[in-house]
C-alpha cells in the first residue's frame, strides 16, 4: 500500500513538471507535425514525416528564416480522425501558434476545414485535400498547393490520350478506375465522368474497400471485362496488393496508371521487376535524389548526425513530397515576413496571407535548389493551387524515371466545376464568398 | 461514519423508491452536476474541452446505449457504429434536407432511424445468442459502411462522399464555444442517463436483466423475449444514434463513413466491458479509461522522453502507449472482471462501514 | 470445457491445461493461415481485419465442427469473390465487405447451427 502510493505520487509530480516543460523561447516560428508512423498507412507516413522534418532541419541549419529559427514537434495519429483532431487541438496553441497545419489525411483535413476559420491557421495540403479548396474566395485557410484530385484525374486522361494518339481516339476505349473507397478515392469520379462523356470512352469504377488489401474480385472483373487502361487511386498497402494482383492476373503494367499517391518506391519495392513498367503521374516532383536541395540535407543535416530517417532515404518520391510540403510553410512564412515584418515571428493570420501570395519563381526555386524538381508556384486569392501541371514517371526495375513531358490540367473544364462545387459549399456553411478577392491583385 | 443511512428513515414510497435515497449520495450527484456544468467550463482549457471532455461526454453516451444493450439485456452487439452512422447521416439528411429543422429534433430523427435499424439488425436475436448474434451485428456494422459510401441519398449526393454541418444552435443559443459545444452534450448526458436510469429500475429493465440472466426462464415465468429483447435494442439503437450525431455534428463537424469503422464498434464494446456491464456509471468509467486514458499516457511517455533527454520517437511512444494501454486492459480484466463499476461500487461499500474494516 | 466450466472441472479435467493448448493450436493455425496470405499478397498491419471473417465460416460450417469450418471457409471466399464480380456491379460494387456476413445472418435466422454443426440446445 505504502509503495503504491509513493508510485502515484511520483507519477503525479512527473505528469505535472513534463506538462510544465515544453514551453520554448517565444521567438522560434513553431510548426507542428501531423505524422502517422504506425497503423495502416505506416511506412508511407514515415517518409513523408522524414522528408518534412529534415526539410525543416536544413532550413535551421542555413539560419532559419531570416534568423527566425523552426520550432517542430510531432505529434502520432495513426491515420485516426479523432487522434488527428487531438492533436491537432494539442498543438495548435502552443508556443505562440502554429503557423500551419500539414495533416497528410483526408478525414483530418475535412475537420480541420471546418476549425480553421475559427483557430486562425492555414492548412496546406499539398496535392491532396478538398477539391474545391482550390478556389480561395470561399476556402480562405486552405491551399491545395501543387494540384488537386481534379486535376490529377484529368490529366491521367489526356495521358493515355495522348499515348492512343489524341483525345478524340480515346472513344469506345474502357478505362477502369481502381479507387480506394473512401472520399478520397470518390473524388477521382466527377472529372473523369465529365471527360468520359465529353470524349465517349467507358469509366468502369471498381471500389476497393479500405484497407485495400483485398483486390481479387476487383481484378477478376478486369479481367473479365479486359479494359484498355487501368488507374490506380490508392494508398499504402492498396497500391502494393493492386501490382500484386495485376502480375497474378497478367494484366500489362505498362497499362496501368496510378495517381500521385500510387507512384512511390514504396508501392513498387515489394514487387520489384514485375512492377517494371507501371507508371504514375507526379506531383510534379519525381524521385530526386540529385537534386541540390537533396544534397544540402545530406550534407547540412545528415552529415552532422541530424537526420530524422535512414540515409539512403533521401530523395525518394514521399521524402520529396514531405519536403516540399514543408518547403511551402516555409516559403509561406518568408513571403509573409517580407510583408509584416523581416526577422519577426508570422501568426496564422500572417502566415495565410503569404501562402496566398506565393510567388516561386525560376530564380527563387533555383536558390530553393529546387530547380528540376518542381515548376514555378504562384498563388493568389482566386487560385489557391498555384499550379496544375503534372508530368508521368515510370518503374524500370530499379528506379523511377521521368518519361514525358509536362501535361496542363484543363483548367477551363476544372475551374467552373471548382467554383461550383465551392459555391455549394458555401451555401450549405452560410458562407459569403470573400469580396477582397478582386481587390487585391 | 461519513456514508451511513442511519436515521434516514422513509416516510413514503415515493421516498423510498428515488434513485438515490442515502442523503450523501444526493448531496453528491449535486456535488458532481455542479462540478460538471459549472466547475469545469470555469478551470478546463480549450485543448480539454476539445480534444478530452468532448469525445469523453459523446462516448459515454455512446456506451451508456451499449450497455443497456449488452449489458442489462446480455445481447452482444458489434453493430453500435453503424448505428451511430445511422443516427449521424439521418440528423444530417433531416437537418440539410427540411427547412428550418430545430437541431434538437434533427438529432431526435437521427436517434428513431437508428432505432428503426436496430431493431431489424435485432431480430437474429430472437433467433441466436452470443456469439452468434455477434455476427449477426457485424453483418450490420459492414452494410451501413458500405450503404453511406455507395448510396449518394444519404450523403445529399455530395462528389466526395463526406458531409459537413454549418452552425449549429438550440433556439438563439449559438453552440460554437468549446465550452458550449461540452454544455450541450452534457445536458444530452444527463438527460439520457436519468432515462436509462429509470428504465433499468423499472419492470422493462427488470425483464432485461431476467433475459440476460436466463432467457428461457425468463419466457417460461411470462415475460415476452421478443418484446424484451426488441425494446432494448431500440433504447439500446436510440440513444446510441443521438451520440453519433452529436459525434458528427458538435465533435467532428464533417464526417466520411470510416468515422464509424469497426474500430468505434469494438471500442465502445470495450468501454462497456472494462467500465462494467450493466451500470450506467460503469459506462462513463470505461469511456474515461478508454478515451482519456491514451492521451495522458502519450503526454507523459512523451514528456519522459523529454525529462530524460532522450530522443523517443513519436512512433515509439504510439507504440509504447498501445502496448501498455493493452497490458493495462489485460490486468485490470484479471483484478476486476466485472469492471470499474464494482470497484466503485466495493468503494461505497467499504466507505460505509469506515473507518471499521468490516 | 465448452459445455460446463463447472461440470468438466468436477470431472477432474485440468482447465488451465487444456485452455493453454487451445490458444496455443488456435495461435499456430491463425499464423499457418497468415503466412499463407502474407506470402501471396504481403504482411501488413492491416491483416488483422482478414481474421475478422473467420467468424461467417464458423456459423457457416458450424461451430463444432472442423470439416464444417473449411467448407465454410471454401464457401464464403469463393462466395466472396463471386458476388463482387457478378452482383457487384449492379450496384455499384464493393459489396465483399459485408457479403460473407449478410449470409451468415441469413444462415442463422433459419439454420443458426451451420451446415455441419450439432444443434444447440438449450437446458435451464
Amino acid at each position: 500500500m505504502k509503495a503504491r502510493k509513493l508510485m502515484i505520487t511520483a507519477l503525479t509530480a512527473v505528469t505535472a513538471w513534463c506538462g510544465a516543460l515544453g514551453s520554448a523561447a517565444a521567438a522560434d516560428q513553431y510548426f507542428p507535425v501531423l505524422v502517422y508512423r504506425t497503423g495502416a498507412y505506416a511506412p508511407n507516413g514515415s517518409q513523408w514525416a522524414n522528408g518534412y522534418l529534415d526539410y525543416l532541419k536544413l532550413t535551421n541549419a542555413q539560419g532559419g528564416v531570416n534568423g527566425v529559427k523552426i520550432l517542430f514537434e510531432e505529434c502520432e495519429f495513426a491515420y485516426a480522425t479523432d487522434r488527428g483532431l487531438e492533436c491537432y487541438e494539442r498543438l495548435k496553441a502552443k508556443n505562440g501558434g502554429a503557423a500551419v497545419m500539414q495533416p497528410l489525411s483526408t478525414g483530418v483535413t475535412f475537420a480541420a476545414t471546418e476549425k480553421a476559420e475559427t483557430d486562425k491557421i492555414p492548412i496546406v495540403t499539398f496535392g491532396y485535400g478538398r477539391s474545391e479548396s482550390a478556389d480561395g474566395g470561399v476556402f480562405k485557410w486552405n491551399f491545395p498547393l501543387g494540384g488537386n484530385y481534379w486535376v490529377q484525374a484529368d490529366i491521367q486522361v489526356q495521358h493515355w490520350a495522348k499515348v492512343v494518339g489524341g483525345l478524340d481516339k480515346l472513344k469506345g476505349k474502357k478505362l477502369a478506375l481502381i479507387y480506394h473507397d473512401s472520399p478520397y478515392g470518390k473524388e477521382a469520379i466527377p472529372p473523369l465522368m465529365e471527360r468520359a462523356k465529353r470524349h465517349g470512352f467507358e469509366l468502369m469504377q471498381l471500389p476497393v474497400p479500405h484497407p485495400g488489401i483485398d483486390q481479387r474480385s476487383v481484378w477478376l472483373q478486369i479481367r473479365q471485362q479486359k479494359p484498355d487502361y487501368v488507374l490506380l487511386w490508392g494508398w499504402g498497402i492498396m497500391n502494393i496488393a493492386a501490382l500484386k494482383e495485376a502480375i497474378a492476373t497478367g494484366y500489362p503494367r505498362n497499362r496501368m496508371l496510378g495517381n500521385w499517391w500510387s507512384g512511390s518506391e514504396l508501392d513498387v519495392a515489394e514487387v520489384g521487376a514485375g512492377a517494371k513498367g507501371y507508371s504514375s503521374l507526379t506531383l510534379q516532383h519525381g524521385a530526386h535524389p540529385d537534386a541540390k536541395v537533396s544534397k544540402d540535407i545530406l550534407s547540412q543535416v545528415y552529415d552532422k548526425g541530424n537526420g530524422t530517417g535512414p540515409r539512403g532515404e533521401v530523395g525518394s518520391v514521399l521524402y520529396m513530397r514531405g519536403m516540399l510540403s514543408a518547403m511551402f510553410g516555409v516559403e509561406g512564412v518568408r513571403r509573409a515576413q517580407e510583408r509584416f515584418g523581416k526577422g519577426k515571428v508570422m501568426t496564422g493570420e500572417q502566415v495565410r496571407w503569404g501562402l496566398e501570395n506565393l510567388n516561386l519563381d525560376d530564380a527563387r526555386l533555383q536558390a530553393l535548389g529546387l530547380t528540376g524538381v518542381i515548376r514555378p508556384i504562384v498563388t493568389s486569392c482566386a487560385d489557391h493551387m498555384g499550379a496544375s501541371v503534372s508530368r508521368v514517371h515510370s518503374w524500370d526495375g530499379k528506379k523511377w524515371t521521368i518519361t514525358t513531358d509536362w501535361y496542363q490540367a484543363d483548367m477551363q473544364t476544372l475551374k467552373p466545376m471548382i467554383r461550383a462545387a465551392a459555391d455549394r459549399y458555401a451555401t450549405e456553411k452560410s458562407i459569403q464568398r470573400r469580396t477582397d478577392c478582386q481587390q487585391q491583385g | 461514519m461519513i456514508y451511513r443511512e442511519n436515521g434516514q428513515f422513509k416516510t413514503s414510497y415515493r421516498a423510498d423508491q428515488q434513485i438515490f435515497p442515502i442523503l450523501q449520495d444526493r448531496a453528491f450527484i449535486v456535488l458532481l452536476l455542479a462540478m460538471a456544468f459549472v466547475g469545469v467550463p470555469m478551470m478546463a482549457s480549450d485543448y480539454l474541452f476539445q480534444a478530452v471532455l468532448l469525445p469523453f461526454v459523446i462516448l459515454s453516451l455512446a456506451a451508456l446505449g451499449v450497455n443497456i444493450l449488452v449489458g442489462y439485456c446480455g445481447q452482444i452487439s458489434l453493430g453500435s457504429g453503424a448505428f451511430m452512422a445511422v443516427g449521424a447521416y439521418m440528423a444530417y439528411n433531416a437537418y440539410v434536407r427540411i427547412e428550418g429543422m430545430p437541431l434538437v429534433a434533427a438529432m431526435l430523427v437521427g436517434g428513431a432511424s437508428a432505432t428503426l435499424v436496430g431493431i431489424a439488425f435485432g431480430i437474429p436475436s430472437l433467433r441466436v445468442k452470443g456469439l452468434y448474434l455477434a455476427v449477426a451485428t457485424l453483418a450490420a456494422q459492414f452494410f451501413c459502411d458500405w450503404v453511406f459510401l455507395r448510396v449518394g441519398w444519404f450523403t445529399n449526393h455530395s462528389s466526395s462522399g463526406t458531409v459537413s454541418v454549418a452552425h449549429l444552435q438550440v433556439l438563439n443559443w449559438r453552440v460554437d464555444t468549446p465550452v458550449e459545444k461540452y454544455l450541450f452534450c452534457l445536458a444530452f448526458l444527463v438527460v439520457f442517463g436519468l432515462m436509462a436510469k429509470n428504465l433499468v429500475r423499472s419492470s422493462i429493465g427488470r425483464e432485461w436483466m431476467a433475459i440476460r440472466d436466463m432467457d428461457v426462464a425468463a419466457a417460461v415465468i411470462g415475460i415476452r423475449p421478443m418484446y424484451a429483447k426488441l425494446s432494448a435494442f431500440a433504447v439500446s439503437s436510440f440513444i446510441v444514434g443521438v451520440a453519433g450525431a452529436l459525434w458528427g455534428f458538435v465533435y467532428l463537424g464533417s464526417w466520411e463513413p470510416a468515422a464509424f469503422s469497426i474500430d468505434r464498434s469494438f471500442q465502445l464494446l470495450f468501454m462497456v466491458i472494462i467500465g462494467g456491464l450493466g451500470s450506467v456509471m460503469g459506462s462513463l468509467f470505461g469511456a474515461a479509461f478508454i478515451v482519456v486514458l491514451p492521451i495522458v499516457l502519450d503526454h507523459f511517455l512523451s514528456g519522459l522522453g523529454a525529462v530524460s533527454g532522450l530522443h523517443i520517437s513519436t512512433a515509439l511512444v504510439a507504440h509504447v502507449q498501445s502496448m501498455v494501454f493493452g497490458a493495462l486492459i489485460v490486468w485490470f480484466l484479471i483484478v476486476e472482471p466485472h469492471g470499474l463499476a464494482k470497484l466503485w461500487s466495493v468503494g461505497k461499500q467499504k466507505l460505509r462501514i469506515w473507518p471499521f474494516p468490516h | 470445457m465448452a459445455d460446463d466450466h463447472q461440470a468438466a472441472q468436477s470431472i477432474g479435467i485440468p482447465l488451465g491445461r487444456i485452455w493453454v493448448i487451445v490458444w496455443c493450436v488456435a495461435g499456430v493455425v491463425a499464423l499457418v493461415a497468415g503466412v499463407i496470405w502474407g506470402s501471396k499478397l504481403g504482411v501488413q498491419f492491416s491483416l488483422a481485419s482478414v481474421a475478422l471473417r473467420a467468424l461467417p465460416v464458423v456459423i457457416l460450417g458450424g461451430l463444432t465442427s472442423v470439416p464444417g469450418a473449411i467448407i465454410g471457409g471454401l464457401i464464403i471466399g469463393t462466395g466472396e469473390k463471386l458476388s463482387e464480380v457478378y452482383l457487384g456491379p449492379m450496384v455499384g460494387g464493393g459489396i465483399e465487405i459485408w457479403f460473407s456476413y449478410m449470409l451468415a445472418l441469413v444462415f442463422l435466422l433459419f439454420r443458426p447451427q451451420g451446415l455441419f454443426g450439432e444443434k444447440i440446445i438449450d437446458r435451464v
